[in-house]
């Protein structure tokens, strides 16, 4: 604490000393701000930031960033916080389960090569071994703690991955990290932000993924400036254990894009993907298991970008959405979708309103398990930050509803007026450095 | 193989001179005529989408023509977005002859609408302008694309999509005289219309039977929504959509325009959404695109609208799914336009079956992501316009005529050009930089050239 009080003052002293007056003003706003939050960080943990569905590294997507789109937040954040605070974004399969995902997620912040795990990848019917990374965070530990903020599937990647260091992959895959001595205590906070803790209809909605994943990816290299043929795309889809090899030299992007929407997994049965882990089912299987756990901080913001029409009550997306993902708001997808079938946790309209990739009500907390056959209350705390107050360890502190946000803008992709990425961010980065 | 040629050609010649006899002595056999494009659903004028063109994209395909056949112009009129296309019918007579827009008492009486496209002009390629009982006649007129237009300077229309459907129906109009379906007599003001006051008409990527995307969606509302944002976005609008221009034009259906104070996505929301007369969630409204553009409504209209055996008929069909998946089903080419690659693919139009009538089965699921290819060729299908939902179509009269190889164009049939494979829906009127400005320029011209040997 002593020592990043120091930092914090040498900084400080640093901008200080710099000749512009204007400069010097907003430093002065900044330190006044500062001392009204968290004047004194508690803590300069890492900052792990998780991608969700679709998601992709910085050298993807011709440097349209998933963290910020045409703004690099990863880089302005640690320029908020002059280097004191590290803040990393880190990348796992775009469309893989959680379990792999969480997996992965460990292997690119200690470094190593990705093992999914022995009774896992047989289950699962994948290869056990996976990409080797240099890890951002080598000497992560217990007593060297990390937060770790996910978006949408990442925000259940994170969870899973602190359930899995909890008891090292017990009692699905025992010993999944070998004899490295995991804990939850590697864990200091998780911030689901958008995230189906619930799950989201629209993975029920949709019942073939390809054309919708080819369409979002098209899109996205277009909202990146790249080329309307697709020709200078850079998009991995990081399928590697299911034997879907990588973009080959040489090969185009477009028979790389053609060769994986082909592939036989899209139309898998099984449950190791993230198309179930997203569904409602697929969640409330993953809560059973997947406890608050009680040495952790759990955070949770909600999106909203949906309108209710009046006259026959379901809901629209606003005006002003991200067409990439505005369709999904309305009827036909999550606008006026119900179920009520065994086997299935019930939907009805409490889950039409949704920032047009995940149902509203399933953000805040996962409230839903699965018991034998049955779905019940998960029994997790809430505790509503909403308003302000102290986060409370073991609890899920929900900071409140972002509204007129949909899933893309929580993450800066199109400049929205009532939202500021960026003050965003680095406020939730305030509150975890002041646990 | 030279002998056959020489052959053909003796015999063209021999045949455009018997032609040249009958017709006109003094000229040559072709016959310019003014070329009138019309958008599809969801088009735009030329003033609107911040210069990009429906026809052409970034390049301007109409203009491009005009420079290229002075003596035959091209010209592009746009009509309302997602409207019926028995309003878009009216307005593009207006809109080339000149006047002001009346839908005929009868027809408005019948389906809840004014019958007067509110105070507006038939400005030629304009959105905004929109003061016609105060203009002067010859203000208007001035608007006009083709004032003379009339039985001895007919026209030829080349459309895109549901254009297909609304020239068709012009076409019928004109050929009854001027009286609607709901019997308004006199519709185009005294004018002495008949079928001859149309040369030729080419349908592009038309939903001639109908498209079953619009069966695979129950509330068009998000969908024209992500259709205009995407397009906006598309076109080059900011991320917000504040720069966009672009005019619904269903001003007789009560939607007031865009104000200058409102932000096109808040406008898109009203209009959409607020609209007074629920147009497109209340499914008893009939007098709206999206129920002629499906199956059910374009059998309807194919059944009063008919070949007229004094029209060339042209249709070009377009492709852009690809086959072969482990599913069985279509699913859009990788390099589709993602405004509408979805469609292509299962849960829209790659998969969808309906076993009630009309009903749809595998041959519905090539499509180019907007209109299934089957649709695309003509108007084969038609189902009695009183006839209760759920009746099963019955077949059409049309004679069809492959040229897709070549061949002289037959008049009263549908002159078939053959299949795009690999152009969707949008490529096929330039929307993509895969089409080069020349090849799309030479692809345009060269049916400009066929309709130029037309007698």
């Amino acid at each position: 604490m002593q020592k990043h009080l120091f930092s914090g003052a040498a900084a400080l002293g640093a901008a200080m000393s710099r000749i512009s007056s204007l400069f010097t003003v907003s430093i002065g706003i900044l330190a006044l701000a500062a001392s009204a939050n968290s004047a004194y960080a508690a803590n300069s943990n890492p900052v792990i930031f998780v991608n969700g569905l679709a998601g992709f590294d910085r050298a993807e997507a011709l440097g349209f960033k998933y963290w910020g789109g045409k703004n690099d937040l990863q880089a302005q954040l640690r320029n908020a916080y002059s280097g004191a605070q590290p803040v990393h974004t880190v990348t796992v399969g775009g469309f893989s389960s959680n379990w792999d995902r969480a997996v992965e997620l460990y292997y690119q912040i200690k470094g190593g090569c990705v093992d999914y795990g022995a009774t896992h990848s047989s289950a699962a019917g994948h290869a056990r071994s996976g990409r080797c990374f240099t890890g951002v965070y080598p000497t992560w530990s217990a007593t060297n703690p990390v937060h770790l903020v996910g978006h949408g599937l990442g925000g259940q990647t994170a969870r899973m991955l602190a359930q899995l260091l909890a008891a090292n992959g017990a009692p699905k895959n025992s010993g999944l990290f070998g004899t490295t001595a995991v804990s939850a205590s590697w864990v200091r906070s998780v911030s689901t932000i958008s995230a189906p803790n619930d799950g989201t209809t629209l993975s029920d909605v949709i019942k073939d993924n390809v054309p919708y994943v080819q369409n979002f990816i098209s899109r996205l290299a277009r909202e990146a400036g790249g080329r309307n043929d697709l020709g200078d795309m850079v998009y991995d889809f990081r399928l590697d254990q299911w034997n879907i090899a990588v973009r080959a030299t040489g090969e185009s992007f477009g028979s790389y894009f053609d060769r994986v929407l082909r592939a036989s997994w899209w139309y898998n049965t099984g449950t190791d993907r993230a198309h179930y882990d997203l569904s409602p089912k697929g969640a409330a299987d993953m809560n059973a298991w997947v406890t608050t756990l009680p040495g952790v901080y759990y955070f949770s913001y909600s999106t909203r970008s949906s309108i209710k029409n009046t006259t026959n009550n379901f809901h629209y997306p606003r005006g002003d959405n991200n067409n990439m993902l505005a369709m999904f708001c309305g009827p036909d997808f999550m606008g006026n979708t119900t179920r009520n079938q065994a086997g299935f946790p019930v939907i009805d309209s409490t889950w039409w309103e949704s920032d047009c990739m995940v149902p509203t009500r399933s953000q805040k907390a996962p409230t839903i398990k699965l018991s034998g056959t049955s779905f019940i209350a998960t029994g997790a705390l809430i505790n509503d930050m909403s308003a302000g107050g102290t986060p409370k360890v073991g609890q899920w502190n929900w900071k409140g509803l972002k509204d007129g946000v949909d899933h893309l803008d929580i993450l800066g992709w199109i400049p929205n007026p009532n939202f500021d990425a960026l003050g965003f961010y680095k406020a939730h980065i305030d509150q975890l450095r002041s646990l | 193989m030279l002998l056959k040629k020489l052959k053909q050609f003796l015999s063209m010649a021999m045949l455009s001179a018997s032609l040249a006899c009958v017709v006109a002595p003094s000229t040559a056999i072709a016959a310019p005529a003014t070329v009138i494009f019309v958008h599809g659903f969801m088009g735009f004028c030329e003033d609107e989408a911040l210069g990009y063109k429906y026809w052409g994209g970034l390049n301007d395909i109409p203009a491009q023509l005009r420079a290229a056949y002075p003596d035959m112009p091209s010209y592009s009129v746009c009509v309302g977005p997602l409207s019926s296309n028995y309003d878009r019918a009216i307005e593009l007579y207006w809109k080339i002859k000149g006047g002001c827009i009346d839908y005929g008492a009868n027809h408005a009486a019948t389906h809840g609408h004014d019958r007067y496209f509110k105070n507006s002009s038939a400005a030629r390629n304009t959105a905004n302008t929109r003061q016609c009982p105060s203009a002067t006649a010859t203000a208007i007129k001035d608007r006009a694309v083709y004032p003379a237009w009339d039985e001895a300077h007919p026209i030829h229309i080349v459309a895109h999509s549901q254009g297909g459907q609304t020239a068709r129906m012009l076409a019928q109009l004109l050929a009854n005289g001027g009286v609607s379906p709901e019997s308004d007599v006199n519709l185009f003001n005294g004018a002495a219309v008949n079928a001859r006051w149309i040369k030729s008409i080419t349908t592009i990527a038309t939903p001639n039977d109908g498209t079953t995307l619009v069966n695979t969606i129950t509330d068009y509302v998000p969908f024209v929504q992500t259709l205009a944002a995407g397009l906006a976005t598309f076109v080059g609008a900011n991320p917000l959509l504040t720069d966009f221009a672009y005019d619904f034009k269903l001003d007789q259906w009560d939607v007031p325009t865009k104000s200058s104070s409102e932000n096109f996505s808040d406008y898109m929301y009203r209009v959409l959404n607020n609209n007074p007369k629920r147009i497109f969630t209340d499914r008893n409204v009939k007098d709206i695109s999206t129920f002629d553009l499906s199956p059910d409504g374009a059998m309807r209209t194919n059944d009063w609208v008919v070949d007229q055996p004094d029209h060339y008929y042209f249709s070009i069909s377009t492709r852009a799914n690809t086959s072969g998946w482990i599913s069985g089903w279509a699913y859009p080419r990788w390099d589709a336009n993602p405004l509408i690659g979805l469609f292509c693919g299962p849960g829209f139009m790659g998969n969808f079956t309906k076993s009630t009538a009309p009903t749809a089965d595998s041959s519905w699921w090539d499509s180019d992501c907007v209109v299934p290819t089957r649709a695309q060729k003509a108007p084969t299908l038609r189902i009695s316009r009183s006839a209760p939902l759920g009746t099963a179509p019955s077949a059409r009269s049309e004679v069809i005529k492959d040229i897709s190889a070549g061949g002289t164009p037959q008049k009263g049939a549908w002159n078939w050009k053959g299949t795009q494979d690999n152009f969707d829906h949008l490529d096929i009127v330039g929307w993509t930089l895969g089409w080069s400005s020349t090849d799309k320029l030479n692809w345009y011209k060269s049916h400009i050239n066929l309709l130029r040997s037309l007698p």
